[in-house]
């Protein structure tokens, strides 16, 4: 089901275009990571769909809305969570999300139930009571999420949501995002730290310059992308013995070697990968770990960057 | 149900907590104790007062200028502080897209942002009431002082909260001058029942103004004038919550405004137009050309929207034919000669009432159509420009300034009687003042002049239109 259909796109800014020509289509459930460097127009984008912003040209439909006319609507169906927020400061926890509820129309006698359990979410029950200027950044961040949950929005859009956070504030966000990706919301996430978004995105839309350059399947775009696959051969003596049996090997191309690892590039499938750990126990060579190096979106990045 | 608005209610959490509030009423008491006893002693040592009803007045005269620090200082500081604690708070993007309506939005501020000031107010209305039964003060001056106060204190604080709200795609600060324009024109509304009031201030209630030719009491003239403006106010406060990057004025809206400014001020000047003063009429077209010349400045399509609309205009027509034409209609200038258009349509009929000479006026208003029409180019000059030089503003109002001042420097230097008229400040002196009017060759040199000086914007502003529209066919 398409819960969001962006149709060409355009924002300008004076004479800077800011988003040009972005159409982008997205299906209940997945998880859609904006990747691309600082001034690509992610935030413009997600600004927009969040009805911050108005397109200068294009057509955007959110849920069926037309995001033009009926944003009103739009709003009580999304969670936005800007890039550089901070809440109300002089408010306790409950007080703030029950503020948000209120706002956003939660029945009155499941407000205090949906608090609860969003305290929970976030895991920040034990500080229900205390004043949001209190908390970490972390914290704040997370109870940014928890904002946005408190009325269950049908797409979440999360700008750059881990930035100028400390790994272990990174670590516990990435949990509550984790968490709500498995429970098979749509999200729209952007960011330019990629591994912020490896391995929790089912789709990329990479984008530079405004424009997307590439969008898809996150699985699609590694097969397009990567035409070979990366090998870690890890040995416990004759390194050089190994490296000279893989290179007499079909289809492969050594990578680096060092402290008897050898990383080995091969564009073959599985049975050969098979193949060459079979063909090097048998001359001898004492394998103690062969597996595959999986790519992730960082290396994807790096590599449509280049080709670009 | 009010109480029921999410903003008042989050206000209510951070503004209502006990400490906070005890040290508020604190305050309060400490004052309301100060005022009283101060005037205790000074009926019972001094006899200031001469009789108890007569203290017992002054006190009550006294919290009602403690309820208009309340309610048009101390809440319109508060109403114009909403939006940018959201601001640096970080916190205005979620404000912005939360679901509930502008006006629900703009009355949790108004209300929400000042129940501390709203709860002492409260008390301070109870007491005022009953040190105002001891003191005999009459019910008819309570209750329209009371109408003056709660309209001008609406209008204050409606202002105080339009001037705070940002424009959401502009660095642009808050803008102040929209609140400085709208109470000059509520002052100049007021300014002749205000002085016939103050210097009547005993049986205030039973003094009356003109309205066209129903009397009213002063102070009801006043709060109606007040709430008019707020009426503005307020719909420019739901204006910039629903359409935030939009200039404040739709055009209709800045059509109705200029018509009911008119209509407005023709009730309160229409006695004294009767009187087929001369000066009258022209302080008329004067008070009148105001709003003509200010409004375009809060209305104006920018550039942004004249991409959007020649992309639209392009998507819509099959061939690029008339897009110039149609470019050129939706631009500013159509708008600005229309509203001057009221503008003049208005003065004729005050030359009519006022039976000055039709003819001579309306020489009158071309050459002051030739005015507006410079003003109105440099204004499109910087919505054209503004996108190709960020400084641009600053040339196009310094030039402005020099248009308006220079030829009254000049005129002083060369010690010439005539270079003066050369300037819509020097040329409108004259009318007014002075009983001779400018000769017609005179008028006819002036006129030719400003032509003469349009030519110039009008290329430029052609060369960006055209700009426009071939950038967006290679699109």
């Amino acid at each position: 089901m398409e819960i969001l259909e962006v149709n060409s796109i355009r924002k300008e800014f004076g004479t800077v275009v800011a988003v040009n020509d972005v159409s982008l289509s997205v299906e209940k459930g997945q998880v859609w990571g904006l990747i691309g460097p600082n001034g690509a127009g992610k935030t413009t984008l997600l600004r927009i769909l969040a009805t911050v912003l108005r397109p200068t040209i294009g057509r955007v439909r959110l849920l069926g809305y037309d995001l033009a006319k009926e944003y009103l609507a739009i709003r009580k169906h999304i969670g936005f969570l800007p890039d550089f927020f901070n809440l109300y400061n002089d408010l306790t926890l409950r007080e703030c999300l029950e503020f948000f509820a209120k706002a956003y129309k939660v029945e009155d006698k499941l407000i205090s139930q949906r608090i609860d359990e969003v305290l929970d979410y976030i895991e920040l029950q034990s500080k229900r009571d205390d004043f949001i200027r209190h908390l970490s950044r972390g914290m704040v961040q997370r109870m940014g999420v928890g904002v946005l949950l408190v009325h269950g929005p049908d797409v979440f859009l999360l700008d750059e949501p881990a930035s100028g956070l400390d790994p272990k504030a990174r670590i516990q966000l990435r949990a509550v995002l984790t968490k709500l990706s498995r429970e098979g919301k749509t999200i729209i996430i952007s960011s330019h730290i990629l591994t912020e978004l490896s391995g929790f995105c089912s789709h990329i839309a990479l984008m530079n310059e405004g424009k997307i350059v590439l969008q898809g399947a996150v699985d699609e775009i590694q097969q397009k992308v990567f035409d070979s696959r990366k090998i870690r051969v890890s040995v416990l003596e004759n390194c050089d013995q190994a490296v000279r049996l893989i290179k007499e090997f079909p289809d492969t191309k050594i990578g680096t070697v060092q402290d008897n690892e050898i990383t080995v590039e091969i564009s073959a499938g599985e049975s050969e990968l098979a193949a060459l750990n079979s063909h090097l126990v048998s001359k001898g060579i004492k394998v103690f770990s062969f597996g595959e190096e999986k790519t992730d979106l960082e290396d994807l990045f790096m590599k449509i960057s280049d080709s670009e | 149900m009010i109480l029921n608005n999410p903003l008042i209610r989050r206000y209510r959490y951070s503004l209502m907590r006990p400490r906070q509030l005890w040290i508020y009423i604190t305050i309060y008491i400490a004052i309301i104790s100060l005022i009283l006893f101060i005037n205790y002693t000074a009926y019972q040592y001094q006899e200031w007062f001469g009789n108890q009803a007569r203290f017992f007045k002054g006190v009550c005269y006294q919290f009602l200028i403690l309820q208009v620090v309340f309610l048009c200082l101390l809440a319109a500081s508060n109403s114009g502080s909403a939006i940018k604690d959201e601001i640096t708070g970080k916190s205005y993007d979620f404000f912005r897209i939360l679901p509930i309506s502008a006006g629900k939005k703009a009355v949790g501020i108004l209300v929400g942002k000042n129940l501390v000031v709203l709860l002492l107010a409260g008390i301070n209305f109870l007491l005022l009431i009953i040190f105002g039964i001891l003191g005999q003060v009459g019910g008819v001056f309570l209750g329209q002082s009371f109408l003056a106060l709660l309209s001008v204190a609406l209008l204050a604080n409606s202002l105080a909260l339009l001037s705070s709200i940002k424009p959401v795609s502009t660095k642009k600060k808050n803008q102040i001058a929209i609140f400085i324009v709208l109470c000059f024109f509520f002052v100049l509304f007021i300014i002749r029942p205000a002085i016939k009031a103050f210097t009547k201030i005993s049986g205030l209630e039973n003094i009356t103004e003109k309205f066209y030719t129903i009397e009213l009491p002063v102070l009801i003239l006043i709060s109606l004038v007040a709430f008019y403006f707020s009426c503005w106010a307020i719909k420019g406060i739901l204006r910039r919550f629903t359409r935030e990057d939009e200039p404040l004025f739709s055009r209709i809206g800045a059509y109705l405004f200029i018509v009911g400014f008119e209509f407005v001020l023709f009730g309160l000047f229409y006695e004294y137009l009767t009187d087929g003063a001369r000066k009258t009429n022209y302080l008329y077209w004067l008070i009148s050309l105001l709003p003509v010349l200010l409004v375009p400045l809060w209305s104006f399509r920018s550039f942004d929207r004249y991409l959007e609309h020649s992309g639209l205009i392009r998507i819509k027509s099959a061939g690029n034919k008339n897009l110039m034409s149609r470019m050129l209609l939706y631009s500013n200038l159509p708008f600005d000669f229309s509203l001057f258009a009221i503008w003049a349509l208005c003065s004729i009929g005050t030359t009519l009432i006022t039976k000055q000479g039709l003819l001579y006026n309306l020489y009158y208003i071309v050459v002051l159509f030739s005015f507006y029409l410079f003003l109105m180019l440099l204004l499109e000059l910087y919505v054209v420009y503004k996108p190709v030089s960020n400084k641009i503003g600053l040339l196009l109002s310094f030039i402005a300034i020099v248009y308006l001042f220079l030829p009254l420097i000049l005129s002083g230097i060369l010690d010439n009687k005539e270079v003066y008229l050369y300037s819509l400040l020097g040329f409108y002196t004259r009318v007014l003042f002075y009983e001779s009017a400018p000769g017609i060759s005179t008028i006819t040199r002036i006129w030719l002049l400003n032509v003469v000086l349009c030519i110039v914007p009008i290329i430029l502003i052609w060369t960006r239109y055209r700009h426009i529209l071939t950038a967006r066919q290679k699109m």
